[in-house]
């Protein structure tokens, strides 16, 4: 799978560019609601600066998981105020979420056959079932000369404790590996997840590690965070290298010149974990190489376990990335 | 004689015992640290085995070092007689989590495509298969060209047995190889029953290497009728249960010469179950045999092996002109005992047999001084009954209390301890020896040094047990309730026999979710048990060890102590059906729910609590 014209993006420059278009664009906007109040931060910046013509049409999906926890009913209420429907879906049902956007984008693009169409994916508050299966599906559903834009804001989070995870909540996400690799490596991803990390590490038990994390995090004090709560991880790993946060086009690129390196030995398999935008970049890898032995695990989180929903709130700049769709037509 | 590691300071080269796993060597870096234990020797039978062993235990490297490629090439005796005799013929069939993660996934546990596990499976066991008929040509006395004409017949043979078309689009075994994952990457996944007639590939395990034994065998001049063919399968803990029952269906049917030796983790081979409902498949020898691969601490196999790793990790240093063993680097107090460290730290004149024996007394409970006295005559019931059995106790009791403040303590030292606390794992020992040999870079490794590093490496060990998958939290939970229980009892006013083992109220056993994490300590060498239940399963009389790193933070003595079980205060019924029924998942879940059971330590002779609280 090619990404073309992928481009890094400020909300801000993303905004004034849109503003000051006078050329006609069919747009979905498609957002999360849930309890974190990051979930309405993106579309309520976006709402308030666009300028009312070029207001378009929206996707809201609600969680059916924890809808009284947090900011879930405020987040609704302003969504409602700008007009967007909301449609719940289990926090697990990544197949109902993509099916509803490809409907939705099938429709819109039969309706307004040669105007190009801008998909827009607030991925901030979404699980990573959810926007990792809501890119492919918009990737592979906008034609070439549409954009799918995904954008992401930085959240505050706390010392709150994450869950643990099992061989249970293992899944191949994207690529394939081969049947008896000689050496396989490792790419871990990591982020607050103490204790989940050091269970996707005991599981996975890997022979070639290679860690990376997000730098500069949101505050500067996340990396030294990262690195303490992962010393053990570390400290096993052949290599480490930290990737910006802020623009996927050079982390995406980072990561895969890396997974090119190891791939020249062997198998390559990434387990992403951390902050959103290096979990999708780890996902999309494998496609982008297109060739066996390079794969993405997915591990599942046990959200609907965790005692308490953490209310996390955005923070920083709002960035993101824009890359053409795959269809030919 | 000044201990070997002295010779270590500022001393700037790469840490030899980094790497802690058998996964990240190529094959002659295997071979070459590789010690053939006596239960690896043991492995080379007629008897499928599933081999159970703890996380670092080496199953990996054994698995590995039984396949016919690595085996040709260990120097051992007795290795190069199973070589010589041409009875057994390894290879290694890695079954990793991503490609496990691989295959369909429609139903959870993989009911309806157990024929496609199958394919996936005999792909797989024919590359390994493929690559030790390659060593067993190479090894032959032939020409290139003889050798080359050998190939070909049997790339014929292939051909014909696994349908792959004319021979002549093959150059080589690598070739065939190549085509194998051709075909299982361009194979879509099926549902069971909707693909016939079924590929060769995707019917009963092994049945690719089954159809061309016989030629292959006659066309490399082996005894097919005395000769038997190992199937290494390692990482079985990621099979799903569902394709275990084609692991258990082609044990039951006997598919000779294929045996099959599959190595997994503790309590990971979940079922008994075959094809044919209502058929199971019977251990004890019947149809297979379970198998412990880890070692104990104190056993030969575990100090052999242990020297070797230290001679071949500090021969690469190249810092040693001859072989060192374990004593000659970390140095050694005495006979290497307890009580030989306790010395050096308390001072001759304070640790006479005499005065240790009245610090005992000192100790003691006032009904168990009463009982002294009764005995005070007798030298031998004195030496049994009071000396033998507290002075271990008394020894950590004493050195804990004299070592508050800024005085370090020097009494969890020298080898025997590095053995103890590595349980017999090569892992745990490798990682140890890592954190030995950091310190030595930067001062001598005296007493007080060692006992520093492996007080805490016993702490970041015992970290490590609530990032552990699943019930890894609960697990951590009850080692520190329990390390904590057990240190209060060695440590409390009054001196009792304590230690690390016990067992377990089969009430907290009947509860899944706790049994469940007592089974994860097992596997990842956290908790120690006897034979039978590692074989079978944790019951009221498993006898349960807490590891010596456990033993290391809590200042437990490495013994078993009096008789004491683990019990809840609350009934069977609240137990099993109402308390802790998922495992927590944050560490704050956690304490509540442990909390909540109200576990304690009970001398065994007591009766059980059976009372509602």
């Amino acid at each position: 799978m090619r990404f073309e014209h992928l481009r890094q993006w400020l909300l801000e420059d993303w905004l004034l560019q849109c503003n000051g278009a006078g050329a006609p664009c069919h747009r979905l906007m498609v957002c999360a609601s849930g309890y974190e109040s990051r979930s309405s931060h993106w579309a309520n910046f976006v709402m308030q600066r666009l300028k009312p013509e070029q207001v378009c049409e929206s996707l809201v999906f609600g969680f059916t998981d924890r809808r009284c926890n947090g900011s879930r009913s405020n987040n609704d209420q302003i969504f409602k105020k700008f007009g967007f429907d909301i449609f719940d879906f289990a926090s697990n049902e990544e197949k109902g979420v993509s099916k509803k956007l490809e409907n939705c984008i099938t429709t819109l693009v039969a309706s307004r056959k040669h105007i190009p169409m801008e998909v827009h994916i607030d991925y901030s508050s979404m699980p990573r079932r959810w926007y990792c299966a809501l890119f492919q599906t918009a990737h592979k559903c906008l034609r070439k000369c549409d954009s799918l834009y995904m954008w992401y804001s930085g959240g505050l989070y706390t010392n709150e404790e994450y869950p643990t995870a099992g061989i249970s909540d293992f899944s191949l996400f994207s690529g394939q590996p081969t049947i008896t690799p000689k050496v396989r490596t490792h790419l871990f991803g990591l982020g607050f997840d103490r204790i989940r990390a050091s269970a996707i590490f005991r599981v996975v038990d890997p022979q070639n590690l290679v860690c990376f994390y997000g730098e500069p995090g949101v505050k500067s004090e996340y990396v030294k965070r990262v690195k303490t709560d992962n010393r053990d991880i570390l400290a096993a790993a052949q290599y480490e290298f930290s990737v910006p946060v802020d623009n996927f086009t050079v982390a995406f690129s980072k990561i895969a010149d890396v997974v090119r390196d190891y791939a020249q030995i062997g198998d390559v398999i990434l387990v992403p974990d951390g902050p959103k935008p290096l979990v999708l970049a780890s996902s999309l890898i494998p496609y982008l190489f297109e060739r066996r032995g390079i794969v993405s695990l997915h591990v599942r989180q046990r959200k609907e376990q965790q005692s308490s929903a953490l209310d996390v709130h955005a923070s920083g700049s709002i960035y993101g990335f824009s890359v053409a769709g795959a269809h030919e037509q | 004689m000044e201990p070997l590691s002295n010779s270590l300071h500022a001393t700037t080269g790469p840490n030899p015992f980094h790497e802690a796993q058998a996964k990240t060597f190529g094959d002659d870096k295997l071979v070459g640290e590789f010690f053939p234990t006596s239960t690896y020797l043991s492995l080379f039978n007629e008897q499928h085995e599933i081999l159970l062993g703890s996380r670092g235990s080496g199953k990996t490297a054994i698995l590995r070092m039984m396949s016919y490629s690595c085996l040709n090439k260990i120097k051992h005796p007795a290795v190069q007689s199973i070589v010589q005799q041409s009875r057994f013929f390894g290879f290694y069939i890695p079954l990793h989590l991503e490609f496990m993660e691989s295959l369909p996934q429609d139903s959870s546990d993989g009911s309806d495509s157990t024929e496609f596990f199958q394919f996936a499976f005999n792909c797989a066991a024919s590359k390994a298969f493929l690559v030790e008929i390659r060593t067993l040509i190479s090894l032959q006395k032939l020409t290139s060209l003889q050798r080359l004409e050998k190939e070909a017949v049997l790339l014929d043979h292939l051909c014909r047995a696994w349908q792959l078309g004319d021979s002549a689009r093959f150059a080589c075994l690598e070739d065939i190889a190549n085509e194998i994952e051709v075909i299982y990457f361009h194979q879509s996944p099926w549902k069971d029953g909707l693909f016939t007639p079924l590929p060769i590939f995707a019917k009963h395990l092994f049945s690719p290497i089954l159809a061309v034994l016989p030629q292959f065998c006659r066309e490399l001049d082996i005894d097919s009728s005395a000769c038997h063919w190992l199937a290494c399968v390692d990482e079985a803990e990621f099979i799903k249960p569902a394709y275990l029952r084609c692991f258990n269906s082609f044990m039951r049917s006997d598919k000779r010469p294929i045996v099959l030796k599959l190595a997994t983790l503790p309590y990971k081979y979940t079922t008994s179950e075959t094809f044919i409902p209502g058929v199971s498949v019977e251990g004890n020898g019947n149809d297979f045999n379970y198998r412990s691969l880890d070692l104990a601490w104190d056993s030969d196999d575990f100090r052999l092996l242990v020297d070797h790793l230290i001679q071949k990790r500090l021969q690469r240093t190249g810092l040693f002109s001859k072989e060192v063993s374990l004593e000659e680097f970390i140095g050694k107090l005495g006979n290497d005992d307890p009580k030989d460290y306790y010395k050096e730290e308390i001072g001759e004149d304070g640790s006479t047999d005499s005065k240790i024996l009245e610090g005992i007394l000192s100790e003691l409970s006032p009904e168990r001084r009463a009982r002294f006295d009764r005995i005070r005559n007798n030298p031998d019931r004195v030496a049994s009954d009071y000396f033998k059995k507290f002075s271990p106790v008394y020894y950590l009791r004493h050195v804990k209390q004299v070592s508050k403040g800024n005085r370090k303590a020097g009494i969890f030292a020298g080898p025997t301890i590095i053995k103890r606390i590595s349980d017999g794992n090569p892992r745990r020992f490798i990682q140890v020896m890592y954190d030995l040999f950091e310190k030595a870079r930067g001062s001598n490794l005296g007493w007080k040094a060692q006992h520093e590093v492996i007080e805490a490496f016993g702490g970041r060990e015992c970290e490590r047990a609530a990032g552990l998958p699943d019930h890894g939290i609960l697990l951590d939970g009850i080692l520190k309730y329990a390390g904590d229980l057990l240190n209060d009892r060695v440590h409390g006013p009054e001196m009792i026999e304590g230690g690390v083992n016990f067992v377990v109220q089969e009430a907290l056993l009947s509860n899944t979710t706790f049994r469940k994490a007592l089974e994860l300590g097992v596997a990842y060498s956290f908790l120690f048990v006897d034979q039978k239940s590692l074989c079978s399963e944790l019951t009221s009389h498993t006898d349960f060890r807490l590891a010596h790193v456990v033993a290391i933070k809590y200042w437990l003595p490495m013994r078993s102590g009096s008789p004491i079980t683990l019990q809840s205060r609350h009934g069977k019924d609240l137990i099993r059906n109402k308390l802790l029924l998922n495992a927590p998942t944050t560490l704050k879940e956690c304490k509540t729910a442990l909390g909540a059971l109200q576990l304690d330590f009970f001398e065994s002779t007591q009766t059980e609590f059976h009372h509602e609280v």
